[in-house]
């Protein structure tokens, strides 16, 4: 352990001295920070937005005072989604898809799901994120700056002397891994803390900040160990360095920009639209009648004495679409699913990718976080039509309208529950390259030992 | 017992072999020069004495321990001084003595022991804390010195030390290795240098084809004895 400690003190001194390294703490610290900051901004500007139209829609709603009910079913309502404090640190997977969902409460008519923009001018938020930025620039640094780590000492004959010094092979390469790590910590250490506190006073749990922040920590260690191990095993810095750029290349660039195609491809998902067709088709054949009585004996329970026909018939209709969207779902879920885990087990692949889905969710805009906002749309609008039908029912006879209505709608519209939380594999894929990078130093300790 | 022993050893790269057979003692006190031509077997005896090379038969003991199978123990009784001591440019004389000394446990690393090291082998004081970088091979040659006298290595493995330095430092450094070994530790040198190795060994070991073919005794040889029998070698060869 001595041997290791020597190594790893002798080692950062060397970094203190080197002036591209400071150069590159200052880089990755001036870059993320910025991009916390640039994000943060931005998040702020789209929330406050995003707030300001969901409180718009809502007054549109309430002011619609007495109308017939018919028009109200046909009034669309935005449910704009709340962009989490999270996007400052991590864009997530999808950059705009369903941030918002037009209700339109009229029977068997799907919610749609669109870009806030489709909604209204918002500006877009977090185009990066600091994650991604940290991700995409620290492991490009590591790899230009301590290409040389082992092999530029077995060129100019140091490392043979180290060793011949009576140093073990295995503390050389340990103690140089631990620099390494510390020395990618070091540099991401302060957008880390910054990006952090700017997100969790935006409203990100601790806990998932946390959660980001050691997703990242883990990939950039995992990643200045494989510098190390990659330096070790080269016989020349020059070849080491060839191979490290295209490491990064296929683990930061082409392997992110591929997986998401060929997953596709492997386990494609029904569109919505067939889904919805084929729910159509199932709904018809229900039988409504029981339904029907079961809609009068609630409303009976609820007090309404003398409910209007139609309402009744309406939502004994929608009750039964419900259940047969809910059945015609379970497959489009199962697949959707499938999907997530795939493209979970492909991040698999590049410890930056694994390290950038598990961050993803740990911030709340993962593909599970998405798929769930997609739920709580569909739930949304049954939940807002049995409203509005039910209101509907209670509506006497000669009365076409019911101001207090509206109200119900946007309150049953907001009271659907949050689906629960997302979760992942992505971070079996840093463990996975735990182990791997813990076994190429292994090897590489080997390798010192026998090609001095 | 022997400081080091090679005993019959052999080493072979595929199909050519580099050391056939060597067998050799070297007692503590001793300074024993290996001489060659290219290709004679000389480094390759240095790297599995110092465990970097496994030898394909026989067996080296350093101090009682078999290198082969305890490398690292039998290293931290050894101080290796290639041709150019490489060392870390962008630290001190002084910090690169007590990074190297500190690789192996157990070392006094304390500043007035380092200090004594540093001037026993004689490097001016005024280059101690400055950066490797402006330092002749001789004064590199020198904390490659100090490095194993502050380990207290009992073998010196020297791998043309003298190569390359002005004729004033291989002197110099001809006499401090003679001193160190007058102090107890023994020394076995690869070199190209004959009047080197007839003024600093206790012994010369003329190598051809990986096998020990002359055994001089310098202090009963003359120089022209030593170029003989060096020469003599080259001749068969060719």
């Amino acid at each position: 352990m001595s041997g290791v400690w020597t190594v790893f003190r002798h080692e950062w001194a060397s970094f203190a001295r080197s002036g591209s390294v400071v150069l590159m703490v200052l880089i990755a610290g001036v870059v993320g920070v910025g991009a916390a900051v640039v994000e943060h901004r931005a998040w702020q500007a789209e929330q406050a937005e995003r707030a300001d139209l969901q409180a718009q829609e809502v007054e549109q709603w309430l002011a619609l005072g007495s109308t017939h009910i018919h028009k109200a079913a046909h009034r669309g309502y935005f449910i704009v989604r709340d962009l989490p404090a999270g996007v400052i640190l991590d864009r997530g997977v999808w950059d705009f898809g369903g941030s918002s969902v037009w209700l339109e409460a009229h029977r068997r008519h799907a919610p749609q799901l669109r870009a806030v923009d489709a909604a209204a001018v918002v500006a877009r938020g977090a185009p990066r994120g600091v994650g991604p930025v940290l991700l995409w620039l620290v492991p490009l640094l590591l790899a230009v700056l301590l290409h040389g780590i082992v092999a530029g000492e077995r060129e100019s004959g140091s490392l043979a002397f180290a060793v011949s010094s009576g140093a073990s092979p295995g503390a050389i390469v340990v103690g140089k891994t631990l620099a390494a790590i510390l020395l990618a910590w070091a540099a991401v250490a302060l957008p880390v803390a910054v990006g952090a506190a700017l997100a969790v006073g935006g409203g990100l749990s601790p806990a998932g900040a946390a959660t980001w922040g050691s997703s990242l920590l883990a990939a950039l260690g995992i990643v200045a160990a494989l510098v190390v191990v990659v330096s070790s095993l080269a016989k020349r810095p020059l070849g080491a360095l060839v191979a490290l750029l295209l490491i990064w290349f296929t683990m930061a660039v082409l392997w992110p920009r591929l997986a998401p195609g060929l997953v596709e491809q492997a386990a494609p998902i029904p569109s919505s639209q067939t889904v919805r067709s084929e729910a159509e088709v199932a709904a018809e054949g229900l039988v409504t009648d029981s339904t029907q009585e079961a809609v009068r004996t609630r409303l009976t329970s609820a007090g309404v004495s003398d409910p209007n026909p139609s309402g009744v018939s309406a939502m004994a209709a929608e009750v039964d679409a419900a259940e047969a969207f809910g059945q015609i779902f379970a497959p489009l879920e199962a697949g959707m699913a499938r999907q997530v885990n795939l493209l979970d087990i492909a991040s698999w692949a590049s410890p930056l990718a694994a390290a950038d889905r598990a961050a993803d969710a740990a911030v709340g805009l993962g593909d599970r976080d998405q798929f769930a906002f997609e739920a709580r749309a569909e739930a949304m609008r049954i939940g807002t039509q049995m409203a509005l039908n039910e209101g509907w029912a209670r509506i006497e006879a000669g009365d076409r309208g019911n101001a207090g209505l509206w109200r119900s709608v946007v309150d049953a519209a907001e009271a659907t529950p949050a689906p629960g939380p997302a979760g992942g594999h992505a971070h079996w894929g840093l463990v996975l390259w735990t182990v791997l990078a813990a076994g190429g130093l292994l090897w590489a300790s080997r390798t010192v030992r026998t090609s001095t | 017992m022997a400081l080091l022993t090679l005993d019959d050893v052999t080493k072979r790269y595929g199909t050519t072999t580099a050391v056939a057979g060597l067998s050799l003692q070297l007692a503590a006190g001793e300074v024993l020069c290996l001489l060659g031509p290219n290709g004679a077997g000389k480094t390759t005896t240095l790297k599995m004495v110092l465990g970097l090379e496994a030898p394909s038969e026989g067996a080296v003991h350093v101090a009682g321990l078999d290198v082969a199978r305890d490398a690292n123990a039998a290293r931290q009784r050894m101080a290796y001084i290639p041709e150019r001591v490489a060392l870390h440019e962008a630290f001190s004389g002084r910090e690169n003595l007590r990074y190297f000394a500190s690789l192996v446990g157990g070392a006094d690393l304390s500043s007035a022991h380092l200090e004594r090291c540093l001037r026993r082998v004689g490097l001016q004081e005024e280059a101690w804390d400055r950066r490797l970088n402006g330092y002749s091979k001789g004064m590199r040659q020198k904390v490659g010195v100090a490095i194993a006298l502050a380990k207290g290595a009992d073998l010196l493995v020297l791998d043309e030390p003298t190569s390359g330095l002005d004729p004033k430092s291989a002197v110099d450094f001809a006499r401090l290795i003679q001193d160190v070994a007058a102090e107890g530790a023994g020394v076995i040198m690869a070199t190209h240098d004959l009047f080197r190795a007839k003024d600093m060994g206790t012994r010369i070991v003329i190598l051809k084809d990986g096998r020990a073919v002359r055994t001089l005794d310098p202090a009963e040889s003359s120089y022209t004895d030593v170029e003989d029998a060096y020469l003599g070698v080259f001749e068969t060869a060719s």
